[in-house]
């Protein structure tokens, strides 16, 4: 029963179910468009970063001023500051996944494969990283180098990394009693070349969508970080800074919360969509197709 | 002559894929006296399994199926589900291949075979307590009350297709499908299972449609058989001529390839000519 | 007689049972073989009788905890993974589901290709491709298939690439764990076929692990009989089925229905009673008696020995007293003397 070209490699046909899918379509445009704007965007204002206007403190958005979304307390132009601080959010959640993907990917797949005690050490070596509570860590971290931008990277990758090394774990250890993964054995093939040739390709499916439906948990770490002061530092912002400036002003300007909010919202909400359409384009793509 | 218990006509079954529609069964017509056994025997891709499902209101639910199946004279295609229900689980009931997904696991085998016996006819929890024991006496299961206590895992694979057909005979159905019921069994179990079955015909007369890919079990308990081949029937007739006699190019074919314990030994298997078989 | 490919002592393989303490359940229990180059030797059984495991045990992919393995006159039992990579060079294995034994993610060309480029690693990249297809075209796939994937192809397909997999670095052994079961009937006579013209033209010894009895019959010119980690009954093919000695060999081929309406009726046997045993608990003396027909007293305490006879063996204390087998069909019918 051969499917004559209507399945190619398993990786195309979650591509292909994925275009199918239109909520993930659409979430995946409303991120390029947040990345876009985020790149691009504060090219177009006439006001940089720290710009202070001292004509127009705390003004509601207004499209005659100049200031598209307002500016805050201190007259910074909140259009500029959003897209700066979603900036930062991304990179940030890019940056801090990347690291827990590499250690906790590595972690994980020597872990789940050499079973027996090593595996045991690897994976008793994470339960007691996982119950450290995240924000003494990352307070201890301030307190050693310093708070700014490359630190976020490290305390969230960190502790990122665990809950990624257990999911390859528990792939890896569903994987290793498959034939293929025997078959590979019997054909001589080393183990090193076995976990990158065959265990890695085929637990990065699950992998993708944990990591795609972590970023949202990234950036809202990295904002609760921030609004703690313990982020980004002056002038760098983030959207958890802008967010924590603006609910100090709730009550006499909303636009001051309701701006970063909002991108935050929406960033999130649509990574949590697109994650979910990655996991089931993922999903039946192991299926064989009837 | 009396009517014929189970009468299939013209029955086609489609399904509405993302691909497109698949036809699985096309135009298939086949009849189940009573107290006979008829075997559908075909490979898998031969809508064999497809064809009993339709019959029973049982497809998955992008599937259509279109023709006419009569039980006892009712028409049972396009019924309500309420309405199959009086007929499936009573008067028809079925046996599957993989006796573990048969079987509830977190209830044990008294509570679930009481609860057929309980559903389908007026009986108090002891009739249907006492008609559960003689039933898994029939089906020789040693240590029949303890049994009843028991979980599905705590069964072997062999005594589990026997608690399967149990549940099966106890509303004394007119007919019994059995869907590969053997295939997953060893072999020694196998001789029993089909020996269940015999004995089911000879001693109460029960009807049963075997769905099979296994000739030998064909061999051992069919009346009449039906060969499918790409969801149409391609020969009936009674088990005698389609052994002795098939006319049709695959049947021929499949009888000769299969391997047997009589042939003599080391020797190469009748295969496939490339023209019998664009089935790859 | 030259020395065997492959010689087996012996072997036990247990392994450790959780929630039962130090309590080993003895999968093979003590088997000895011997198989000579170019010949397929059959392992018929049920589920539980330790079949498979031997056939890993062999490979290497379970650890045996006693006896010994000589592949090519060198004793591999108790080899770490390394030294076992290089002598898997000789063995290859063949499983029973055709796409799990593939990886979803590979092209099938280059799953095919895998084992050259762990034995062979001299050869070069364009080399190794004619390497793959010859061995694609030896197997019965045409050169378009090798960029599929395992998902595109049929059972079938699937199963002759795992073939060409196998034979592609010239192992001289391949174990075939029910490597057929898993098929269409249509599809099993044609791979049967394939491997036995492998077996004749490589050549190549085949140990044949099956359920499938009439498909060992086919296949292989040796039978081995496993009942619970033991051999049974050991014998030619021929022999083994024109004349069984040991009562389970003989409830096997009674219990295996053949495709003709006469025979079957002309076949009156009762079937053997009971399930296969659990290895877990088996029984003293004879592991067989509980279900045997013929078992008296002796055989509940004392476990037969292995006795050679003519070109076969048989482990049972009464196959002598036996009455004679009288073939697949016009078998007297005897009632099974043991209790349900």
């Amino acid at each position: 029963m051969t499917e004559s070209g209507a399945v190619r490699g398993p990786w195309s046909d979650a591509m292909r179910r994925l275009r199918g899918n239109r909520v993930a379509i659409r979430s995946a445009c409303v991120i390029l468009v947040l990345l876009l704007l985020a790149l691009v965007g504060p090219f177009l204002s006439a006001y940089a970063l720290d710009d202070v206007d001292w004509d127009h403190f705390t003004i509601p958005p207004s499209l005659s001023s100049g200031h598209w979304l307002g500016t805050d307390s201190i007259g910074r132009d909140l259009f500029v500051r959003s897209l700066f601080g979603l900036r930062i959010s991304l990179l940030v959640a890019v940056v801090a996944t990347l690291v827990s993907l590499a250690i906790g990917v590595t972690w994980g797949a020597v872990a789940g494969y050499a079973g027996g005690r090593l595996d045991a050490a690897m994976m008793r070596t994470v339960d007691v990283l996982y119950s450290l509570p995240y924000i003494f860590f990352v307070i201890v971290l301030t307190v050693l180098f310093g708070s700014g931008l490359y630190l976020m990277f490290i305390a969230i990758g960190a502790v990122g990394w665990l809950t990624m090394a257990r999911i390859v774990r528990g792939q890896t250890l569903a994987l290793r009693d498959k034939e293929f993964i025997e078959a590979a054995i019997v054909a001589g093939v080393p183990t090193a070349r076995i976990l990158v040739r065959h265990v890695v390709p085929n637990v990065i499916g699950p992998v993708i969508v944990y990591a795609t439906l972590t970023i949202p948990q990234v950036i809202l770490f990295e904002s609760f970080l921030s609004f703690l002061g313990l982020g980004v530092q002056e002038p760098l912002t983030s959207l958890g800074k802008l967010i924590a400036e603006g609910a100090l002003e709730m009550e006499t300007s909303a636009w001051m919360l309701i701006v970063p909010a909002t991108f935050l919202v929406m960033l999130l909400a649509s990574l949590s969509l697109l994650g979910d359409a990655l996991r089931d384009a993922f999903d039946t793509s192991q299926r064989r197709p009837a | 002559m009396t009517a014929p218990l189970l009468q299939i006509r013209n029955l086609d079954v489609r399904f509405n894929a993302a691909a497109g529609a698949v036809h699985v069964v096309r135009n298939v017509s086949l009849q189940v006296n009573r107290g006979e056994c008829l075997a559908i025997v075909g490979e898998s891709g031969s809508g064999k399994s497809q064809t009993v499902l339709a019959a029973l209101g049982l497809l998955a639910r992008n599937g259509v199926a279109t023709g006419s199946v009569r039980f006892c004279g009712e028409e049972l295609l396009g019924r309500s589900e309420s309405e199959l229900n009086r007929v499936r689980g009573s008067r028809v009931t079925m046996v599957f291949q993989d006796p573990m997904s048969a079987l509830t696991p977190h209830m044990r085998i008294g509570a679930q075979l009481i609860e057929v016996l309980v559903t389908h006819e007026r009986t108090t929890r002891r009739a249907a307590r006492e008609r559960a024991l003689e039933l898994l006496r029939w089906v020789q299961v040693p240590e029949a009350e303890q049994r009843l206590t028991q979980y599905p895992y705590e069964l072997s694979g062999g005594l589990r297709q026997r608690v399967c057909i149990a549940m099966a005979l106890l509303t004394r159905p007119d007919l019994l499908i059995a869907d590969e019921p053997t295939t997953a069994l060893d072999v020694t179990i196998q001789a029993q299972v089909i020996e269940l079955l015999r004995r089911l015909r000879v001693e109460h007369g029960t009807a049963v449609l075997l769905i099979t890919h296994d000739l030998g079990v064909v061999a051992a308990l069919a009346d009449e058989v039906a060969v499918m081949y790409g969801g149409s029937i391609v020969e009936q007739g009674s088990a005698e001529r389609i052994f002795k006699h098939a006319e049709h190019a695959y049947t021929q074919a499949l009888l000769r390839s299969v391997p047997r314990i009589d042939a003599p030994a080391d020797q190469p298997l009748a295969q496939f000519t490339a023209a019998a078989q664009n089935h790859e | 007689m030259n020395s065997p490919l492959l010689r087996v002592q012996n072997l036990q393989v247990s392994f450790a049972v959780k929630g039962h303490g130090d309590y080993r359940l003895r999968a093979v229990a003590g088997v000895s073989f011997d198989l000579q180059p170019g010949e397929s030797l059959g392992i018929a059984g049920e589920s539980g009788c330790g079949k498979s495991t031997l056939g890993r045990a062999i490979l290497g992919l379970t650890r045996s905890d006693g006896g010994e393995i000589h592949l090519r006159g060198e004793r591999i039992d108790g080899y770490s993974a390394t030294e076992l990579r290089r002598v898997r060079r000789h063995m290859q294995i063949i499983f029973q589901d055709p796409t799990s034994s593939l990886d979803p993610r590979i092209s099938v060309g280059a799953s095919i290709g895998e084992p050259l480029q762990s034995f062979e690693p001299t050869v070069s990249r364009a080399a190794r491709r004619e390497r793959i297809l010859a061995a694609a075209l030896q197997v019965g796939l045409t050169a378009d298939l090798l960029e599929r994937y395992p998902q595109e192809l049929s059972g079938g397909q699937c199963q002759r690439v795992a073939i060409a997999r196998a034979i592609i670095a010239r192992p001289a052994l391949v174990v075939c764990d029910e490597a057929v079961s898993a098929l269409d009937v249509s599809i099993q006579a044609q791979i049967v076929n394939l491997l036995r013209n492998l077996r004749d033209e490589l050549p190549l010894s085949l140990l044949f692990i099956s359920h499938n009895l009439a498909v060992i019959k086919s296949l292989c010119q040796r039978v081995l009989v496993m009942y619970l980690g033991r051999v049974v009954e050991s014998a030619s093919t021929a022999g083994l089925f024109d004349n069984p000695r040991h009562p389970y060999t003989r409830a096997l081929l009674d219990a295996v229905p053949v495709a003709d309406p006469q025979v079957q009726r002309l076949r009156g046997t009762a079937p053997l009673a009971g399930d296969p045993p659990s290895p877990i608990a088996p029984p003293p003396g004879c592991v067989f008696h509980p279900r045997c027909p013929h078992a008296i007293e002796r055989c509940r305490i004392e476990a037969p020995v292995l006795e050679s006879v003519a070109n076969a063996q048989v482990a049972c204390h009464r196959w002598r007293e036996l009455p004679a087998w009288n073939g697949v069909i016009d078998r007297a019918s005897s009632q099974p003397s043991a209790a349900l």
